[in-house]
Parts: structure tokens; C-alpha cells; sequence
């Protein structure tokens, strides 16, 4: 049970040698959260360099919040990533998603892979065009976005899987 | 490969890293197999230690949080009069693609400046050691620990922007 975040200094680590795992099993004591580098504007993997007006505030959630706002999110993006690869012809189309982790193939168009981060209170946003990103959550809008420029989840979602699909796609807009 | 030997009707199975379903698929099939240059990092990490943290031609960059998974702490001594990064060690706490990514991060700015050290895009490690998507992320927190680290030895000197 994570109570609030606590900033406190890290006891320096030393290096181990970890199972050849993809999943993180180790736990220390308290949650540290350490300050990443400071905000910059660009991004580091696409060569377009992007400013948004709009400003939002990482949301300081309980945990049962977190996880309320982050499932809602992830159904809904899976729900409509299913009824889409219902639509298309893409035979290397995948949806998977199972313990908070979500799974998109898109064939030679690459793999975006989603997860919660319960620990950083975020979700986790990998991109075969855009690559890794972090995502915080908003509670006066209700949107995930990227604190280093303000962009949100739906914009880059959306914005990546109509060009890969060639379609208009709107995971996170009002049903028709 | 699954090889036996009998030895006085014991039977002795070793297995090697490479499990059956991956014979015969090309490289970027393999299921659940890490690049060889990850492994190779991971088993023969380069730069790995300490440097004196007061020592004011140090900078110390220390990105993640343990309850994330990855902790990684790269330090950086820097040469006053060329601008140049002279000593590089990390030290990683984190699954194999963390460590090979502040691996060859250390390896890649020894010897640069620290404009040149400040460009290197996590895409480049993310390229150069075939990292899965999901582990894109542990190249971008390799990216963020030389940045780290660098503005580190700036603020010591008084030149950060």
C-alpha cells in the first residue's frame, strides 16, 4: 500500500546481477521517486519539434484512483482497438492486452506496447515511430499527458494510428 | 538445444540459452531472447564503479526509482581546460536491457565533449542494442542519466543555462 510519494534521498545502488527477466521483481523498502532530467521541449525521437498551449498538472492520486483512471482508459483503448482490427484487412493486426499491459501489433508498421506504472502513478507509452514516452494523469481534464510538452495520450494515439492505418482513428472520442 | 548425456544411467540435461522454438527462426523472431550485444554488456559491462562525487571535475547524474525497476547512476569526470569527458562509471540497478543501455551509453561519451555527449538520442541505443518495445523505455532512462549528469558538473561549475 504506497502511501504518498516521498522524495527522499536513494541509498546508491550497486550492480546486480538480475535474471535475464523482463519483469521487475526487486522491491526496496520505500517508493523514491528521483527527479529525471529537467523538461525539454524537443522530442527526442521524431524530428518535428512540438510546443502545446494547453498546460496540465500531474495529479497527486491515491493508488485506487490511479488504478480507476488508468483501467478506464485502457478498456476503452482496447475496446475500440478490437472493433478496429474487426474493420480492417490487416492480417499481422494484434490486440492483446492482459495484466495492464497492452499489446498492439501492427505488422511491419511495428509494436506499440501500453502499461500502467503504478509506482510513477503513470502509464507507460512505447512507440515503434515515436518511441518511449510517460504519460501523467490530469484529473481536471481527465487525459493522460506528457509532462515534458503538455501532449496528451488520445493526440499521440490517434495521430500515430491514422497514419499507420490510414484511417481516422479516434480511440478516445464519443462513440457514433 | 536440449543435450543429454547418460553417465551410469543418470541422465544430465543442460540447456543452452537457446530454447527449441527459436531454431531455425531468422534473429528478430527469436521468442523471448535477448540481442547478444545486450548479453554481452549485461555479462561484460564496461565502466562500471565509482567516482568521488565531491570532486568538482565530477558530475553525477542518478535517474529512476527502485520501485520502478531501474536505477541507474552514470558519473561523468570532465577535463577543465579541453571540455572534454575524460572518466566515465555507471552503476545499474535493473533488468539486463537497463544495464546495457548505461553500458554502451558509458562506452559512447568517454573521450567526447559534453555538447557532443548532451545530442546522443536514446534512439541510437535503442538501435544499436535491438531493444524490444518494451524495453525502449531503459534507453531513454540512459539518455536522461547523461543529461543527469551532465548538468550536474555544469551547476558545480557555474555554467548551467
Amino acid at each position: 500500500m504506497f502511501t504518498a510519494r516521498i522524495a527522499s534521498r536513494l541509498i546508491l545502488p550497486v550492480i546486480t546481477r538480475r535474471s535475464l527477466s523482463t519483469v521487475a521483481t526487486r522491491r526496496i523498502g520505500v517508493a523514491a521517486v528521483i527527479p529525471t532530467a529537467p523538461a525539454r521541449l524537443m522530442q527526442s525521437f521524431g524530428s518535428i519539434q512540438r510546443t502545446y498551449s494547453t498546460q496540465y498538472h500531474i495529479a497527486d492520486l491515491s493508488p485506487e484512483d490511479y488504478h480507476k483512471a488508468a483501467d478506464k482508459t485502457f478498456d476503452l483503448m482496447v475496446e475500440r482497438l478490437e472493433a478496429i482490427g474487426d474493420e480492417i484487412d490487416m492480417d499481422a493486426y494484434d490486440v492483446e492486452y492482459s495484466q495492464g499491459v497492452m499489446t498492439l501489433k501492427l505488422g511491419e508498421k511495428g509494436t506499440y506496447v501500453l502499461n500502467k506504472q503504478p509506482p510513477n502513478r503513470q502509464i507507460w507509452f512505447s512507440s515503434p515511430k515515436s518511441g518511449p514516452k510517460r504519460f501523467d494523469y490530469d484529473v481536471e481534464s481527465g487525459k493522460w499527458f506528457y509532462s515534458r510538452d503538455n501532449h496528451t495520450l488520445d493526440e499521440l494515439f490517434n495521430e500515430e494510428l491514422s497514419d499507420a492505418l490510414e484511417q481516422k482513428v479516434d480511440l478516445f472520442g464519443e462513440e457514433q | 538445444m536440449l543435450r543429454t548425456t547418460l553417465l551410469n544411467t543418470k541422465v544430465k540435461a543442460k540447456v543452452d540459452i537457446n530454447i527449441n522454438s527459436n531454431i531455425g527462426r531468422p534473429f528478430f523472431q527469436f521468442r523471448r531472447c535477448y540481442h547478444p550485444k545486450v548479453i554481452d554488456h549485461y555479462e561484460n559491462p564496461r565502466n562500471v564503479g565509482t567516482l568521488n562525487k565531491s570532486n568538482p571535475a565530477v558530475g553525477t547524474g542518478l535517474v529512476g526509482a527502485p520501485a520502478c525497476g531501474d536505477v541507474m547512476k552514470l558519473q561523468i569526470q570532465v577535463d577543465d581546460k579541453t571540455g572534454k569527458i575524460t572518466d566515465v562509471k555507471f552503476k545499474t540497478f535493473g533488468c539486463g536491457s537497463a544495464i546495457a543501455s548505461s553500458s554502451y551509453m558509458s562506452e559512447r561519451v568517454l573521450g567526447l565533449s559534453l555538447d557532443e555527449a548532451e545530442k546522443i538520442q536514446n534512439t541510437e541505443i535503442a538501435r544499436e542494442l535491438s531493444l524490444p518495445p518494451v524495453k525502449l523505455h531503459c534507453s531513454m532512462l540512459a539518455e536522461d542519466a547523461i543529461q543527469s549528469a551532465i548538468r550536474d558538473y555544469q551547476k558545480k561549475r557555474g555554467t548551467l543555462q
